[in-house]
């Protein structure tokens, strides 16, 4: 046996401490368990700091592409081919175009189109894919098969050529851009979703619900979506980035949005033809877009190392 | 192993199938008439109508229109004065083979070379650079990237050619600017998977064994760490196809990715349709090869 | 008092501490016991005791940064383990100390074949020729009782089943025929048939090669048959330490007497609620002066929740951190000895 350090045995104690002392009656943890995760979640989301100055940036850009083009003197149509090809002044702020058009005012014009493209598009995938998903995981065998095998195959095809095709179809503006993505990006949130609700479907507390009756409807709304959620909202961002970015690619390559409306995608294009004269016209939509981009994927991976199970202690 | 190599094979051909049926349909959804038009020459009317037999019922146009496909017969493009789409697959393949390859090896020996030396560094400031052009490489467009390179090393500074295709230099820029956005995916796969391992079990084993940490490195924490990354060597190539598009647009290569931007922009209809075939055939069969390979040299499948 | 010759194996003053996002987690603190050749020992505690670590800092393994070693030495064979470099610790791990995990399915490399990760050991620490060391590869695998030990040495992970995977790590740590052998919840993961069968294993390689053993465990109904003495942790400190008999039948800590309780007997009704101690395991983050246990313990005294208990010769060849055996206590301590219901 070993020494014992210091000898407390003899140390002199009050006797009366030797006393019993009962313990107080435990208190209840009151857990709302729904809200507790989510304040997890958002605590741990707080303390990740690239996360947090990305959003802090998105709403900053956001922010700007509302209210930049309203508090603006010129609209994007405005042309003034007395200030053709200005630097970056006071005046304008990102310079003027070949056509005298201000490009602080289009580069935040785009702002509106490039994130609407990104947010809706994203938002009618994630209804589309929860909903596929959810089916597909809730009744399995032949119905789970059908879809899975149709979602393999529409993967195969990689995302650009299917909005290429799609916008080729319906004729290039922005609702076709939208319903393109919408309608086949669908794929990868409908995959997440099926795996989440064949994992719930074996804990006991939805066995239990189903055992009391409880119809597939009631275990969708109740137990399903708070427990996917995290999942899909990770997902969700990373698809918006995809939005914008395909968004811009058809842009460039003319084929997205059209005349009077533009966006940063066009902006860009636009911008890459007049790089050796006039960089300027490049650089201010380049860094919309990569820096929006950028922040969504910090963001992403902020909200997926939020709500990761396992770095909870 | 050869269950599963033939159910691949399975899923591969209904893919395939599929997409040639999906495209069929979608060019008769094409409002108006897409074989007719002003910019359609009268002898390339002609040739569409023999091959494509646009007068007969729905139903036989598709299976004629399936009977080419299993030969091989991609039909007529509407502008490139009725050229046949193989004759242009043919011209163009060669081109953005050559590209994609260079740029593939590229991106994915230097993914992975960052990927473990930043994994091996962690916390590190070397780790933090890596992290940094890894969103860097992720976030900026490729066409945005494409167009600065071009702009400072081919312009700015003439070191390099602008476009074409056409000799060893040529390749440099056009490669270098494919690979970058794949490099960047790369290399987070393989710093994440390197990171995941490092907290395992047996690797934890392994030093209570006494192996020294290169020992571990090299024998236990490698080879497990690629195996996630080839289970992405899928996206991975039709990242790079994808990207073809875009920097053999700016970099002026004739490979098919110039040509399918081209016949978008021309409404080329059938040319869209037989290189959406084509590209969507063949990452198919890229994706069923990667299967094979990674059913190869994970022991768990090969040996069931 | 201990033999000096026969102790492998000193742990004084261990103190160790890991820094997290939430602050300093005192994960271990102020441990110490020894252990003679030949002996095996018992380590129990739930999770959060700190047994873990402090396995883990008898070999050095400590993640070292979250992990600090604020003080404290482990010396193995008068070497001490804390203030040796990593090219000496890889000399004598897997050759003086070796470790067995808690989960087979992990612990083995997934892409390797067993055979191989049993020789890398054997080749690591000793110079043998590609053939001695399958042959004696070969013999550890017949050792531990594996079937067809030739064909198994091809084999992956995979194609063996748990019980069979952590015999496969048992040979691996015997391999060199180690001095000390540390086995971090060897059963935890396994089956309750496929447990005995591993213990029995444990307890033939300690019968035929008098290797020492620390057994980690939470369950103290498994290490009855095969422990010599037994350390109780709670909270990050020994709270009870004694030879395995007296902990069985003569307990002194009510912790102590609480996780005994909690094993269910034979002679219980069906309808007998299970017997658990009440309330969580500490957060291990205040060094409050205080007993870790006083929030739990049915027996608390005013004392308790000021003042940290030092380690009382309770009985003979035992020592219990518990102010119940303070001289002033003893009303209460003889009503706690009367009533712990008895094995």
């Amino acid at each position: 046996m070993s020494e014992m350090p210091e000898d407390r045995t003899s140390a002199i104690v009050p006797a009366e401490l030797f006393t019993p002392d009962p313990q107080p009656t435990a208190q209840k943890l009151a857990t709302n368990k729904a809200q507790a995760f989510w304040s997890d979640v958002w605590r741990r989301f707080r303390g990740n700091w690239p996360a947090m100055l990305s959003l802090s940036i998105l709403l900053i850009l956001a922010a700007l592409a509302i209210v930049a083009p309203m508090l603006s003197p010129y609209s994007i149509a405005e042309t003034d081919l007395f200030a053709t090809y200005k630097l970056p002044s006071l005046e304008h702020l990102f310079g003027t175009d070949g056509l005298g058009r201000d490009i602080w005012t289009q580069v935040w014009m785009g702002a509106r189109v490039s994130l609407t493209v990104g947010f809706v598009a994203a938002l009618i995938q994630m209804m589309i894919g929860v909903a596929i998903g959810s089916i597909s995981g809730l009744y399995g065998g032949r119905v789970d098969m059908l879809i899975m095998r149709t979602v393999d195959i529409m993967i195969a095809i990689p995302f650009l050529i299917w909005v290429s095709l799609v916008v080729i179809v319906m004729q290039p503006g922005i609702v076709s851009i939208i319903l393109a993505f919408a309608l086949t990006q669908w794929t990868e949130i409908a995959r997440l979703v099926r795996g989440e609700v064949l994992k719930l479907q074996q804990t006991e507390f939805v066995i239990a619900s189903k055992s009391m009756g409880a119809g597939s409807w009631r275990l969708i709304v109740r137990h399903f979506f708070p427990n996917i959620l995290p999942v899909v909202i990770v997902a969700v961002t990373f698809q918006i980035t995809n939005a914008i970015f395909g968004e811009a690619f058809l842009s460039y390559i003319g084929l997205g949005i059209q005349e009077p409306l533009t966006s940063w995608g066009k902006l860009v294009a636009s911008g890459v033809k007049e790089m050796r004269g006039n960089p300027y016209m490049l650089i201010f939509p380049a860094i919309a877009i990569s820096l929006t981009m950028l922040a969504l994927q910090l963001i992403g991976d902020g909200l997926r190392d939020a709500t990761d199970p396992k770095l909870r202690q | 192993m050869l269950r599963y190599i033939v159910r691949r094979l399975i899923i591969a051909f209904v893919a395939i199938f599929v997409l040639a049926t999906i495209t069929f349909f979608l060019l008769r959804l094409v409002p108006g008439d897409p074989f007719s038009g002003p910019r359609i020459t009268e002898v390339v009317k002609q040739r569409l109508q023999a091959h494509y037999g646009l007068d007969k019922p729905l139903f036989e146009q598709y299976l004629i229109y399936m009977q080419h496909l299993t030969m091989g017969d991609f039909g007529y493009s509407l502008t490139k004065q009725g050229h046949r789409v193989n004759d242009i697959i043919a011209t163009a393949f060669p081109y953005s083979l050559d590209l994609g390859l260079r740029a593939l090896i590229f991106a994915v020996i230097m993914g992975l070379f960052f990927g473990i030396v930043a994994a091996l560094n962690r916390g590190k400031p070397l780790d933090s650079i890596t992290v940094i052009l890894v969103l860097v490489g992720i976030s900026v467009p490729s066409f945005v990237l494409g167009g600065i390179l071009q702009y400072y090393f081919a312009v700015k500074w003439p070191i390099l050619p602008v476009a074409r295709y056409q000799s060893f230099a040529h390749t440099i820029l056009p490669a270098f600017a494919l690979s970058l956005s794949t490099m960047a995916i790369v290399a987070r796969y393989m710093r994440a998977s390197m990171l995941e391992i490092m907290s395992t079990d047996y690797v934890k084993m392994a030093r209570a064994k006494g192996l020294r940490p290169a020992q571990i490195v090299w024998r236990h924490q490698l080879r497990n760490a690629l195996f996630p990354v080839l289970s992405i060597m899928g996206p991975v190539v039709a990242m790079v196809l994808t990207g073809s598009f875009v920097i053999e647009t700016i970099f002026a290569v004739p490979g098919l990715g110039r040509y399918f931007v081209l016949a978008m922009q021309t409404l080329d209809y059938t040319l869209v349709m037989g290189l959406t075939v084509f590209f969507g055939a063949f990452l198919i069969g890229m994706n069923f090869l990667i299967d094979v390979l990674y059913g190869i040299v994970d022991p768990r499948i090969r040996l069931s | 008092m201990t033999n000096e010759r026969d102790t492998i194996l000193e742990v004084s003053n261990l103190t160790i501490s890991f820094s997290t996002y939430d602050g300093e987690i005192h994960a271990v603190r102020d441990v110490d016991f020894t252990l003679r050749r030949g002996e095996v020992l018992a380590i129990v505690g739930e999770s959060g005791s700190g047994k873990s670590v402090t396995a883990q800092a008898l070999m050095g393994l400590t993640p070292i940064p979250p992990g600090i070693v604020k003080s404290g030495t482990v010396l193995l064979g008068g070497t001490d383990i804390l203030a040796t470099s990593e090219a000496r610790l890889s000399r004598i791990r897997g050759s003086k100390v070796s470790m067995i995990f808690q989960d087979p399915m992990t612990s083995l490399n997934p892409s390797m074949k067993i055979g191989d990760q049993i020789r890398e050991i054997l080749h690591q620490h000793a110079r043998l020729s590609r053939k001695q060391s399958y042959e004696r590869a070969v013999e550890l695998l017949r050792l531990v009782g594996m079937p067809e030990p030739e064909r198994r040495m091809n084999q992956y992970p995979h194609q063996f089943s748990g019980g069979m995977r952590q015999r496969i790590v048992i040979a691996i740590a015997v391999a060199n025929n180690p001095d000390l052998l540390l086995a971090d919840e060897p059963t935890t993961a396994l089956d309750v048939t496929i447990q005995s069968q591993i213990f029995r294993l444990i307890e033939q390689i300690r019968r035929q090669f008098g290797t020492a053993m620390i057994l980690i465990t939470h369950d103290l109904g498994l290490v009855a048959g095969i422990a010599d003495r037994i350390v109780v942790m709670y909270g990050g400190r020994v709270v009870e330490e004694g030879l395995t008999d007296q902990i069985y039948y003569n307990p002194q800590h009510p912790y102590t007497v609480g996780l005994l309780n909690a094993v269910p007997r034979l002679s219980d009704s069906s309808d007998t609620p299970l017997r658990t101690i009440e309330g969580l395991p500490p957060i291990l983050k205040d060094e409050a002066e205080k007993c870790a246990f006083a929030e739990r313990c049915p027996w608390v005294m005013k004392v308790c929740r000021q003042k940290q208990p030092g380690y009382f010769p309770a009985t003979a060849a035992n020592r219990t951190a518990c102010w119940l055996h303070h001289e002033a206590a003893k009303p209460l301590q003889e009503a706690f000895l009367s009533k712990r219901t008895s094995l």
